[in-house]
């Protein structure tokens, strides 16, 4: 389960698309519709509004995924995000949502550990059977088997909480891959 | 209302599965959204990106992640043969869907693996910037929804 040091402690991400995003007065009326308010001045969705109907599409479901009011907690949602970015390897989406994982579970040293010293870090019970699940379903090749599933039941997860999982998981090999291949990410080590 | 993912799984009213991802509806919907947005046949960015390419880089990434069911659903989309042949194989005499092809292999086994160098090749084979978001688009949410039915599979197992 080992995955790439995409996570330092302290360290700044930053992202530069190889693509021309369209500025702000470019924006064709389609496009502009397509995006929420607060994505109008982010060059990265100004990028995907070059494919209106898709973009928007893909606002709705992630926020039907990340904001749900019932169903897993949204920091194990945001976990779930960030052992998806460990594994596919972008340190864009991992130090955005390790924060998010400990700033929503109140958990910040087990996401660090997690983080830092690796995927295999005991976490206890729930988030060990939670972080395996995730790990291998954010494969290249998922290999989340009955195993898996049998574990997560056996930890005290729900149908629904196991099916949160899932989504949140799986919606990472989107935004991962988006992010890692439209951009060039750039890692600064802490002053 | 049964969606895609459902038919590629045989899921219908009355199993537990479709029951499990009916509580979640908004997801469901939304799933189904983006894949109607993609192979939308009056989508304003076809000519970038045809339906029949779509469709080979879907099935493409599913045979990489060696998601079966979900590559036989893309396989039975593609209407022009010599590109469901392409797709399958991964290589095409045509030079901009060998590309593409090549691309979406890449992306779907090692998105680390892939830079700026990727991106002007794409321009070389033709694409502009809209055909890139598009391509990027369609070979990561099909990576989502490979991911999905990977796991609905496993839950309802």
């Amino acid at each position: 389960m080992a995955h790439p040091k995409t996570f330092k402690a302290g360290s700044t991400v930053g992202w530069t698309s190889y693509l021309q995003a369209p500025a702000i007065e470019e924006l064709s009326d389609e496009q502009r519709a397509a995006l929420r308010p607060v994505q109008v001045r982010a060059e990265y969705y100004r990028l995907l509004a070059r494919d209106p109907k898709i973009v928007d599409a893909r606002t709705t479901v992630d926020n039907a995924i990340y904001h749900a009011r019932e169903g897993l907690p949204r920091g194990e949602r945001e976990l779930c995000a960030a052992v998806s970015s460990m594994i596919t390897g972008c340190p864009v989406c991992t130090t955005t949502h390790v924060k998010f994982a400990a700033k929503f579970s109140k958990r910040e040293d087990d996401v660090l550990r997690l983080a830092e010293e690796g995927l295999e870090s005991d976490v206890g019970y729930r988030w060990n059977s939670m972080v395996n699940a995730a790990a291998n379903l954010a494969a290249v090749r998922p290999v989340i088997d009955q195993n898996d599933v049998d574990s997560l039941r056996g930890t005290g997860f729900s149908e629904e909480e196991i099916l949160d999982v899932v989504h949140s998981t799986a919606f990472f090999a989107w935004a991962n891959r988006l992010l890692m291949t439209l951009g060039e990410t750039t890692v600064s080590d802490p002053a | 209302m049964t969606d895609v993912i459902d038919e590629v799984l045989g899921l219908q009213a009355g199993d537990d599965l479709y029951a499990l991802r009916n509580t979640r509806p908004a997801v469901k919907e939304g799933l189904q959204g983006v894949y109607d947005a993609i192979y939308d046949p009056a989508s304003s960015t076809l000519n970038q990106l045809s339906l029949d390419e779509r469709a080979a880089v879907a099935l493409r990434v599913c045979l990489v992640a060696d998601v079966k069911p979900l590559a036989e659903h893309y396989r039975a989309r593609i209407t022009d043969e010599a590109v469901r042949e392409a797709a399958i194989s991964g290589r095409s005499d045509d030079a901009r869907l060998s590309r593409i092809l090549e691309h979406a292999t890449l992306v779907a086994a090692s998105p680390d693996q892939s830079g700026r160098a990727q991106i002007d090749a794409l321009r070389e084979a033709g694409l502009d910037e809209t055909a890139l978001v598009t391509l990027t688009q369609t070979i990561a949410y099909t990576s989502f929804q490979l991911r999905v039915v990977a796991g609905l599979y496993m839950i309802g197992y």
